[in-house]
């Protein structure tokens, strides 16, 4: 190469940088985020809280579709963070790792018109595997005649979790009706005077909470540890957290304002 | 021969004058088959107020009630938005929930709206939130907030989605736009004054001035 021409590659070169480096300087990075609907309205609050904090430092992109949803999307890199509200499972793909950020407990949750004051986990296997099906049979029921069941859709975290936690071997009923989201849930118990169901404790406003094993659901119950259905929150990512990324999930785990918000009608991480 | 010429004139007019209408009258039809499959005939109204029991900052809460049924909606707005309820509730025209009627909600934090999907059925009303990132009335101009809402039509025999017109929503106007902007300024303007003072007199109200500026502006900060 002349002299003139490695000239000519060097100011080439120069200039791109100079129109290159400015621009992704200066770009915000984003945290892109999919999966659980149970999550995700922690996710949202964190998110504002953190905009501000860090003086907007980072930009959101928050999608739902359920855990297994947010757990597929990051382990084939379609999103930052996945977010889920269930453990690992071996199923998943390998190379994805689950950082816990939060706890939230699982009520059983009837309409107002049909109290229920105790469940142990005999009389909730037995209601949600569909082998009692008339309230008739189920002690301390106001309402008679058929339980009408819902669950959450397969994708669910929530689902996942209820069967560890609540069923062990038990299957759920499968002529129970499937609604894809906590809200979908709540809104079908209010209703339905024959309906029960299970449901993230931060959506049980307007429902009648049953205890679970003698533990009232609530968030005192939750945060003490007494009460038996709690299941982790968790921002999933592809391999060790890095960068923007990073950053959030340590200021959530730590920042005493995201532990507040947590606190709100979540178990915070600490 | 049963034909137009053969008619005498005012009757054979007349026929072909109802020709002619019918004719009219068919391809004003087509026409407007046309128009409604070309544009979304959907109406959407709602309201945006401020929370009172919200968990978010500068939460308010909208409302949108659209007279056909709609598969999805967005809220656009003036304000950058910080926050958005990811859930929605639908109630019926009797204030009840709608049974399998609800949007889930996605978008980027910060941005100027959202999008929800879902279902909701005309003449029900859907609610949820949204928070700005800044107060509300911290800024030069008076709150908007548009409503789209995405419908089905039948084109042909197809399902064709369409995305309405945006819908301004009702706000509730702000008394004084840049509150906090203003109570600085004018904090500024009054505590400059305590030092150029010319009397120990006038110091004395200057000060008294200064601080009352200064409380209104923690107040501002503080709500």
């Amino acid at each position: 190469m002349t002299r003139s021409k490695f000239s000519v590659v060097w100011l080439l070169a120069a200039l791109v940088a100079l129109v290159v480096v400015p621009a992704s300087a200066s770009a915000k990075p984003t945290i892109t985020l999919s999966g659980s609907t149970s999550v995700a309205p922690l996710a949202t609050l964190w998110a504002q809280k953190y905009v501000k904090a860090c003086k907007g430092c980072v930009k959101f992109k928050l999608l739902q579709g359920g855990s297994d949803v947010g757990i597929a999307d990051v382990s084939r890199g379609r999103v930052t963070i996945g977010m889920s509200s269930r453990d690992p499972k071996p199923s998943d793909a390998g190379g994805i790792v689950f950082n816990r950020v939060a706890k939230d407990a699982i009520c059983l949750a009837t309409n107002k018109a049909n109290p229920l004051s105790n469940l142990d986990q005999n009389a909730v296997q037995s209601i949600f595997s569909g082998s009692v099906r008339s309230w008739n049979q189920v002690p301390g029921a106001k309402q008679s005649g058929t339980i009408d069941l819902f669950v959450r859709t397969p994708a669910s975290g929530t689902q996942d979790a209820f069967q560890k936690i609540f069923m062990g071997d038990a299957k759920v009923f499968s002529g129970a009706s499937q609604k894809a989201s906590n809200g979908l849930v709540q809104q079908s118990i209010k209703r339905d005077k024959a309906g029960i169901g299970y449901l993230s404790e931060a959506f049980t406003k307007g429902l009648s909470v049953a205890s679970y094993k003698g533990v009232p659901c609530n968030l005192r119950n939750a945060k003490s540890g007494q009460y038996g259905g709690v299941r982790s929150f968790y921002f999933v990512t592809r391999g060790k957290a890095k960068g923007a990324a990073a950053k959030w999930i340590r200021w959530v785990r730590n920042n005493k304002a995201a532990l507040r918000i947590a606190a709100r009608e979540w178990v915070p991480f600490k | 021969m049963n034909s137009f010429r053969s008619l005498d004139g005012e009757r054979g007019s007349r026929i072909g004058l109802v020709f002619a209408a019918g004719l009219a009258v068919a391809f004003l039809m087509c026409l407007a088959g046309v128009g409604k499959a070309q544009a979304s005939s959907v109406s959407c109204s709602g309201t945006v107020e401020a929370t009172t029991d919200g968990h978010a900052e500068n939460e308010l809460t909208y409302n949108l009630k659209c007279n056909e049924d709609i598969k999805g909606y967005s809220i656009t707005s003036n304000r950058e938005i910080g926050y958005f309820g990811t859930e929605t509730v639908v109630l019926g025209a009797d204030g009840e929930v709608a049974e399998g009627e609800s949007f889930g909600c996605e978008g980027s934090i910060p941005a100027w709206g959202i999008g929800c999907q879902g279902k909701m059925t005309a003449g029900n009303t859907v609610v949820s939130s949204v928070g700005t990132s800044e107060a509300l009335c911290e800024a030069a101009v008076q709150p908007k907030f548009w409503a789209t809402a995405l419908t089905l039509q039948d084109v042909k025999g197809t399902d064709t989605p369409f995305v309405s017109e945006p819908f301004l929503l009702k706000t509730k106007p702000c008394k004084v736009l840049n509150p906090l902007k203003k109570a600085k300024a004018k904090r500024d303007k009054v505590c400059a004054k305590v030092k150029s003072a010319g009397s120990k007199q006038a110091r004395k109200a200057a000060k008294k001035r200064c601080a009352s500026a200064r409380a209104a502006v923690r107040r501002l900060n503080a709500a």
